[in-house]
């Protein structure tokens, strides 16, 4: 519930205009966990659509195509948790992201939501543009609405 | 009296018969293929997808 939280009102309520859209997924992990316990109050911002996902289905096939998610630039990447899905988690992709047999453009993901969305989050400069750093360079992520837009991804000048 | 009874009686049982507005709102997942159909029309827009637990 922090990762939801913060990305509520670090990410969505600090950058109105950012031209991002979210999928929130929402499943029992904890023994307590229930549909009814949905924080629908947490979580409100118009971009951001909801699911509850009885069987988990989205995070058991996430868990099992981690390898496969390419390329991944940021985020700390690594799920240490013995569970039978992926949870917890978030998972950023680039806007020409495609999903054929695996969604491709992965920008970052990582555990806990709250510990690794915050550091990209941080990086956050408005509502147009974000930066994060891996692999020693620093990238620009755009998040101007697409209309007319070439370039999506390019290193940080 | 017996009126306003009956009416208060009978608003009470819809109350409680009514799902809660929160869980009305959340829809279920139509299994991956919603959020690849999801993940698909939203082409040109960043996409965050966020996998949480409710407690």
């Amino acid at each position: 519930m922090a990762g939801a939280r913060w990305a509520q009102r670090e990410l969505l309520e600090k950058n109105p205009k950012a031209d991002v859209r979210v999928f929130a997924i929402w499943f029992r992990m904890y023994p307590g966990d229930a549909e009814s316990k949905w924080p629908g109050q947490l979580l409100t911002d118009a971009r951001v659509e909801h699911r509850w996902d009885e069987p988990k289905s989205a995070g058991r096939w996430f868990l099992t195509r981690l390898t496969s998610l390419r390329p991944s630039r940021g985020g700390d990447g690594t799920f240490p948790q013995q569970a039978d899905a992926l949870w917890d988690c978030y998972l950023m992709f680039d806007r020409n992201a495609v999903w054929n047999d695996t969604p491709s453009g992965i920008l970052s993901w990582g555990y806990t939501v709250m510990r690794t969305l915050e550091a990209w989050g941080a990086m956050i400069e408005n509502d147009t543009r974000a930066y994060y750093t891996a692999g020693g360079r620093v990238w620009v992520l755009d998040l101007e609405p697409a209309a007319g837009k070439k370039k999506r991804i390019e290193p940080k000048r | 009296m017996k009126r306003l009874v009956l009416v208060a009686a009978v608003i009470g049982v819809l109350l409680a018969s009514a799902p809660s507005a929160q869980s009305s709102r959340l829809a279920h997942l139509g299994g991956v293929e919603e959020l690849k159909s999801w993940f698909n029309a939203g082409q040109g827009h960043p996409r965050l997808v966020l996998l949480l637990s409710p407690t």
